[in-house]
Formats: C-alpha cells, sequence, structure tokens
C-alpha cells in the first residue's frame, strides 16, 4: 500500500492495473509542463499525474487502510503480528533466491536458499524466522534490482494507485515479483491479510514522514529513489564522495567569511523577538538534571534557540 | 601491531623509545645469530622506521578525531534516550542543542540545502532567521524521536576517508525490538575550523541532505519561498513541541 516502498504488495490484479498506467503514462508523455511555475524535476516528468495519485494514495491510506491497519494492530498480539509478517516474509524467500542468482550472487543464492528451507521446515512455514537466529541473514533482492544490475534504466517515478511510490523499471519489477510469489496464487483473503500487515509494519515510517517531512511528496520520492539506489548497490559505500558532491559544493556562497558575523546576528533576531534565551536560562539554572547532563559546552559561541 | 598503534597514539615519545628498543634487541639478534651486519644497514632502517611511525601518527590522529564525532553524538543519542520521559522535550532541546552544534556543520549543511543560487540573494537577516529555525528544527526532530529506549545501541563498522578528502563514518544502529531491526548510518564529515564536523547523515543510503535540498528549493521557488519555508518549518517544530 502506500509508501510501503519494499513492502508492496503482490496481487495479480494490480499487475494489470501496471499495465495500464504504463499505457496511461506513455500517452502523455509529450507533456513536459512546468506545474505551478516551478521546474520539471528530470526524474518526475509526470509530476502532476503522480501528486494526484499521491494524493489519492494519501485519501486511501488516512479513510482506509490506517483505521483498518490500526485495528488489526489494536486486536492482534504483537507476536501474531511478527509471524504474519516472517510468514509473508518467508513466501518471498523463493523470489529473492531467484533473483541472487539471476544477479550472479551465487553465495547469497546459496544462503538464502538455506534460510527458506530451515524456516519452511523448522520455522513451522516461515512463522517463525529461525534462520536469523542461525546466522543466515535476510536479504532483499527483487526483480527491480536485478534489471538495474543488467543495465536497465531507471525510469521516470511514478506513483502508482494503492501500491505506492515506483519508477518504470518497478513496473516489470512488481509483475515478476508477484509472479514469483506463492502469496499471489493463494487467495484474496490471504492478499488482504498480507497488505493490513504491510500497513501495519509501515506505521512507523510512514507517521515519520508526516512529522519531519516540509513536503510529503517530495520527500517520499527522494527518500524511495534514494532506498532503491541503496538496495541496488547492497549498501556499498564506494562511491561516498555522493554523500558530499552536490551541484554547487564548490561554488561559492558569497559569505564564507561571514559565517561568524551570521551567527552574531542570529543573537540579536532571536533577542528582537521573544525573550527565548531567558527562558533557557531559567530551565538552566532550575533544573540540575539538565547541567549535569549538558556535556561541557566549548560551543557556546553560537545562541541558537531550542524552545520557542 | 595493534599494541603499538595505541601507543603512537597517546605517547610519541614512548613509541620512539619502544621502537628504538625493539630495533636495539633485532640488532642484537642478527649479531648472534648471522654475525654478519653493518652499521650502516642499522641507520638505514632506523630512518624508515621513524618515517612511517611519523605517517602512522599523523593517519590515526585524523581518523580517530573524525570517528570519535560521530561515537561522541551517538552516545548522547542512547544517554537521551535511557533518561527517556525523565527528560522534558525542552530539556531534551537543550541537551540534543549543545550536542549537534558540537559535532555538526549546521550552516554548512543548511548552505548545500538551500544551494548558492538561492543562499545569495537572502539578505543577512535572512540567513540569520533561517540558520536558527533551521537549527532548531534539527534539534526538535532529535528530541521527539529520540524519547525512549528498548535496548538501542550504535556500533561502530567502518572509516572511509573519499578521494577528495572527507571522511565517511559508518556504523549500524541496532532497534532489537523494532520491526526494522538495523539501519545503517552513514555520517559524513568534513573539516573545518573547528575540526571534523558532521555535514550529512544517510540512513540505509538516504541521504538527509540530498532530500532536504529537494524539500526546501521546492518550497523557495514558490510565491514568497523565504517566508513560506520559515512558517512551514515553525509549524513542525511547534508539532514537535505539543
Amino acid at each position: 500500500m502506500y509508501m510501503t516502498s519494499h513492502k508492496k504488495s503482490d496481487s495479480s490484479l494490480f499487475a494489470v492495473s501496471f499495465v495500464a498506467i504504463t499505457l496511461l503514462l506513455s500517452g502523455c508523455s509529450s507533456k513536459q509542463l512546468t506545474e505551478d511555475g516551478v521546474e520539471v524535476v528530470e526524474v518526475d516528468p509526470y509530476e502532476g499525474f503522480n501528486r494526484t495519485m499521491f494524493d489519492f494514495n494519501d485519501g486511501v491510506d488516512k479513510y482506509f487502510a490506517e483505521p483498518v491497519s490500526d485495528a488489526y494492530t489494536w486486536v492482534t498480539p504483537q507476536f501474531v503480528q511478527t509471524g504474519v509478517t516472517n510468514f509473508f516474509d518467508n513466501l518471498k524467500g523463493i523470489n529473492v533466491v531467484l533473483n541472487d542468482f539471476m544477479q550472479g550472487k551465487g553465495k547469497q543464492g546459496a544462503e538464502d536458499t538455506g534460510r527458506f528451507l530451515v524456516n519452511s521446515t523448522v520455522g513451522l512455514l516461515g512463522l517463525f524466522d529461525v534462520a536469523t537466529e542461525i546466522g543466515l541473514e535476510q536479504h532483499n533482492e527483487d526483480f527491480a534490482q536485478t534489471l538495474a544490475v543488467w543495465g536497465v534504466s531507471q525510469g521516470p517515478y511514478l506513483v502508482l494507485p494503492l501500491l505506492g511510490p515506483s519508477t518504470t523499471r518497478g513496473i516489470p519489477g512488481g509483475i515478476f515479483d508477484a509472479a514469483a510469489n506463492p502469496a499471489t496464487y493463494i487467495g484474496v483473503p490471504v492478499q488482504v491479510v498480507q497488505m493490513l500487515n504491510a500497513r501495519a509494519s509501515a506505521d512507523g515510517e510512514i507517521n515519520f514522514i508526516e512529522e519531519a517531512a516540509l513536503d510529503r511528496y517530495v520527500f517520499t520520492r527522494e527518500s524511495f529513489l534514494q532506498y532503491r539506489d541503496n538496495l541496488i548497490s547492497d549498501g556499498q559505500i564506494e562511491d561516498s564522495d555522493a554523500l558530499f558532491d552536490f551541484e554547487e559544493e564548490d561554488e561559492d556562497f558569497g559569505d564564507e567569511e561571514l559565517a561568524q558575523d551570521v551567527v552574531d546576528k542570529k543573537t540579536e533576531v532571536s533577542e528582537e523577538g521573544i525573550t527565548v534565551v531567558d527562558e533557557n536560562k531559567e530551565i538552566l539554572i532550575n533544573d540540575e538534571v539538565i547541567e549535569q547532563v549538558e556535556p561541557v559546552a566549548d560551543s557556546s559561541d553560537v545562541t541558537l534557540d531550542a524552545t520557542e | 601491531m595493534g599494541k603499538q598503534s595505541l601507543l603512537i597514539s597517546n605517547n610519541t615519545l614512548g613509541v620512539f623509545i619502544l621502537f628504538a628498543f625493539n630495533k636495539i634487541k633485532l640488532f642484537c639478534l642478527i649479531i648472534i645469530s648471522f654475525g654478519i651486519t653493518t652499521t650502516v644497514v642499522a641507520t638505514e632502517n632506523n630512518d624508515s622506521t621513524t618515517a612511517i611511525v611519523e605517517e602512522v601518527v599523523v593517519k590515526e590522529k585524523e581518523g580517530i578525531v573524525a570517528k570519535v564525532i560521530v561515537t561522541d553524538f551517538q552516545s548522547v543519542l542512547i544517554d537521551a534516550m535511557k533518561q527517556g520521559k525523565t527528560l522534558s522535550f525542552e530539556d531534551r532541546c537543550l541537551y540534543f542543542k549543545d550536542a549537534i552544534l558540537k559535532s555538526h556543520d549546521v550552516l554548512k549543511s543548511l548552505r548545500t540545502i538551500v544551494g548558492s543560487k538561492e543562499w545569495r540573494k537572502f539578505t543577512d537577516e535572512q540567513k540569520a532567521l533561517l540558520t536558527e529555525v533551521f537549527t532548531r528544527f534539527i534539534v526538535s526532530t532529535y528530541a521527539f524521536n529520540f524519547n525512549e529506549f528498548s535496548d538501542e545501541s550504535f556500533k561502530y563498522v567502518s572509516e572511509h576517508t573519499t578521494k577528495k578528502g572527507n571522511v565517511v563514518v559508518r556504523s549500524i544502529l541496532y532497534i532489537p525490538e523494532g520491526k526494522r531491526k538495523k539501519v545503517t548510518f552513514d555520517y559524513a564529515l568534513k573539516k573545518n575550523s573547528d575540526g571534523w564536523r558532521i555535514y550529512n547523515i544517510a540512513a540505509d543510503g538516504v541521504s538527509d541532505l540530498a532530500t532536504r535540498r529537494s524539500e526546501y528549493r521546492r518550497i523557495l521557488s514558490g510565491e514568497d519561498g523565504f517566508n513560506a519555508l520559515i512558517a512551514i518549518i515553525n509549524k513542525k517544530i511547534d508539532n514537535y513541541a505539543k
């Protein structure tokens, strides 16, 4: 469901809508409009469509998925939820093994095969994740990652109805993953449980975005794309300069020496506004715990305020 | 070697004594076993080891500092979580503010987020206001999210110097009771006049600066962008403080 990124539901019903949407989108690819006078982001040429879908998913989540998932969380004991998560993760294991081998990861493929066998037997059809206990860690592989390894380019960012963030590469990826997942063939009730559980598992992440994002659409898009890239590279940090390299890294901000000025002026601004500084002093003096807790201050030149 | 490097970082003089001592022992050993050696060989050896020792000293000093900035900050996070509800939101803000200002280069990060083109357009007052609000936002985010402890722990994994001489410290946050059992944190540090400072953080490959950059620029490019940005951030802070 919405924003469950790696926990996409695998219903074959949605596979059909994948195809429908691709066709729909290829129809409007000539439109390179700037929406609301804002530059079109290269990776997101269908932003107008995507935002509509995002809002739609948001509505579905708010008025349907979230209440139902909350109810599910409320009535289901934690150990049952964990069991359900383990069960569906284990069914995904077949697909993980296939993709391990398709990406040429022989050793990992062997491990994941062992993992699937252990959890399906000793782990009682996957309800218990015994494999992790004995050191066979879960890996996250899917067909979209395999396509990336094979050199298929990512393509534009897409927000799919009910399924959430994806890319054009994610569409064949999702179809393959659904086809290679036994849960797809068991029946609708099973899929409903799977979707519920996926939504419940993603609750923390969804709340975090709600709280932290200034623009939820942009935040979701950026973190989704980066998260997927990270899965493709299996978290390697060889290109770690990417953490530093932004277009203007070497450009002149016009105030390298002004930094201290800005810091000094900050005090003036906050003093002109509400007297936040005094409030802080009070807390500091009155609350002994804080004084103990606070590490030795050597950065007192910057008097920014945490409370207002 | 482990013991030696420990000594190197702590006491340079001690190392030289240690090396000199080892050298003498080695020297005697050579004389005894082979009976053939010259003072020339010995002095040559000595020079090269000195050079190696100096190199190691410099390298370790830089490395340790960057790593320590990160591990110290993480222990502040764990500490705050352990104190949990005994600290109020405001208390945690104060606590984190100090820790963040000591370990992060907030201004440098903010400038990258905004981008040089927009940043140059700001007046000094705007720069000051945004820096203040932004810092308060970061602090509040930490104060809001790190408020209870359920056996989380950070484990240092590696340190890596990039081609441009920056440092990436990788660590893993273990969350025993979480839905997601572990999250990989990459701390990207740049050196400024105060030493190594955290510039960017990536959680499972999601770079904080890159994400914020897209958000902030989108808002800044809209109508009355600056004021809109300040208003949105303030609203987020208020939500955290509730």
